[in-house]
């Protein structure tokens, strides 16, 4: 065959296939449309149709499309994949690269931001839970979140907003507006939770300046804590009493990373010997790397069903 | 009603960390990247495992993913390639069966329709002994239905280079049959 002849005799060809595809016979319209082509292109079109006929791919079962969807996205969520452009988020300070397209988009999020922060921030910054602008305050919270550029960026937001939680509980319990104060405990957990999360990424000597505003605020949230706990309700000082804790143990992790330690050693269960009331002069000598025990751990009785019974036995040795 | 949102919106989302839009773009590819995969491997369960791995993959490296007009379908078809190499480097015996047990034979035996077991059998073996590409685009376009147009993207290929390739393929898959005789 002239090789010259192919592409046009190649267009007639998939013509065809397309037509058996929607369920023409391809060899009569070839007879039909392309009668000078028909002893080149029809045993071609035959044996395609042969093709179609016997290997049909077969599409996946109901049941498994059903129920893959569900099992992947529990799988992602638990597993909190990163995406690259999340990893590549947390290196970009050091390999970024100001390509024009980049470039522009970069500019046009900071001009958004500039608008968007400024205008929603003036307006609900003063916010409390309950209030009407208090979810735009924490909307804005989480764009910020979402395009910031490094990990010690993110940590300082993170601490910024931890200490707007605390600010929140204290003017909450000054108000006596103690109904919204459960729920703002417990956003500021969640959110001391995700500070210590990026905490343990960052570096003892890269991000000094960052770790010390953390230690500093975190000691402060503890005295706030320990300060207002008197004018907090019956009901709620055990989750008082927790908050503390964890904030605690938040402080022992910065702390540990400080001194160049592995955070990992502040594993929960591990009891840390400490009077109430923290003294930053102590700490700052080295009490702080004792253990905290997580909050949580305390309230349960005995180990979960599914525990080695072996392990309890050497806890209670412990 | 209100209008689907388009696969750019989807990822753009799901690049953001939304879970919920991955799993409508889930929704959307799952049947071509299912089939596909089933072409290339011999067990149901195994085309199954492997497309779930294909969208994990897929999610975990969206970020490299750009948008230059080619569909979304590309991206996870260049995914679900690189996954079968490493399924075929793990289970080197499965490689042997590619061409020849990939595809389930439809009920022909049952039906005692012998001609066309032999036909299937024949056709089976010639297709198997054709180079990669001529093999590929036979699997995109006449096996799965895949149009020229996104079979094109898929293989990256224009157009017309993707018409010359089929049209090849299958004088090659002829002249194979006629050897076999």
């Amino acid at each position: 065959m002239d090789e010259n002849k192919n592409p046009s005799l190649a267009q007639i060809l998939d013509d065809c296939i397309s037509r058996l595809q929607s369920g023409e016979d391809a060899v009569d319209a070839l007879r039909r449309d392309y009668p000078q082509h028909v002893q080149d292109l029809a045993p071609l079109a035959e044996i395609a149709r042969q093709m179609q006929t016997d290997f049909h791919a077969p599409a996946p079962s109901e049941n498994f499309a059903r129920n893959s969807k569900i099992r992947l996205l529990n799988h992602l969520r638990a597993a909190h994949v990163p995406t690259t452009a999340a990893k590549s988020r947390a290196h970009s300070s050091k390999r970024f690269s100001w390509r024009p397209a980049r470039a522009i988009a970069t500019l046009f999020i900071a001009f958004m931001l500039a608008i968007t922060s400024t205008g929603l921030a003036w307006a609900s910054s003063d916010a409390l839970p309950g209030d009407v602008l208090y979810p735009v305050k924490r909307s804005v919270e989480e764009i910020r979140l979402g395009i910031t550029f490094s990990k010690s960026g993110d940590a300082e937001l993170l601490n910024a907003f931890t200490t707007e939680r605390m600010d929140e509980i204290e003017a909450l319990i000054f108000a006596g507006r103690d109904e919204y104060l459960a729920e703002t405990l417990e956003d500021y957990e969640a959110m001391l939770d995700r500070l210590v999360v990026q905490v343990t990424a960052l570096n003892q000597t890269e991000d000094q300046g960052a770790l010390e505003d953390l230690a500093f605020n975190l000691s402060h949230q503890i005295q706030v804590l320990e300060r207002v706990k008197t004018n907090v309700p019956e009901n709620l000082q055990a989750k008082m009493e927790e908050v503390k804790e964890q904030t605690q143990h938040g402080k022992d992790v910065v702390e540990t990373i400080r001194q160049g330690g592995n955070p990992s050693d502040l594993a929960p269960g591990q009891i840390k010997k400490q009077t109430p009331q923290s003294d930053p002069d102590e700490e700052s000598q080295g009490l702080s790397k004792t253990k905290t025990p997580k909050p949580k751990k305390e309230k349960t009785p005995g180990p979960p069903p599914w525990a080695n019974p072996g392990d309890q036995d050497k806890k209670d040795e412990d | 009603m209100q209008p689907l949102p388009d696969d750019a919106l989807l990822i753009s989302l799901a690049k953001a960390g939304d879970i919920e839009a991955f799993g409508e773009l889930y929704t959307r590819y799952l049947d071509p990247i299912f089939r596909y995969i089933r072409t290339r491997v011999s067990e149901d369960q195994t085309a199954e495992d492997l497309t779930e791995e294909t969208f994990i993959r897929a999610f975990q490296a969206l970020g490299k993913y750009e948008e230059r007009g080619l569909p979304f379908s590309a991206y996870l078809y260049r995914v679900t390639k690189n996954l079968l190499v490493d399924h075929y480097r793990k289970h080197k015996d499965e490689k042997a069966l590619e061409f020849a047990n990939q595809i389930p034979a439809p009920d022909i035996i049952s039906d005692d329709k012998i001609i066309k077991a032999e036909r299937y059998i024949m056709l089976g073996r010639a297709y198997a002994q054709l180079p990669e590409d001529y093999q590929e685009v036979i699997r995109l376009r006449i096996i799965l239905g895949i149009s020229t147009a996104e079979a094109a993207t898929w293989m990256d290929r224009s157009e017309g280079a993707l018409r010359v390739l089929l049209h090849r393929a299958l004088k090659a898959l002829r002249q194979q049959m006629l050897n076999d005789g």
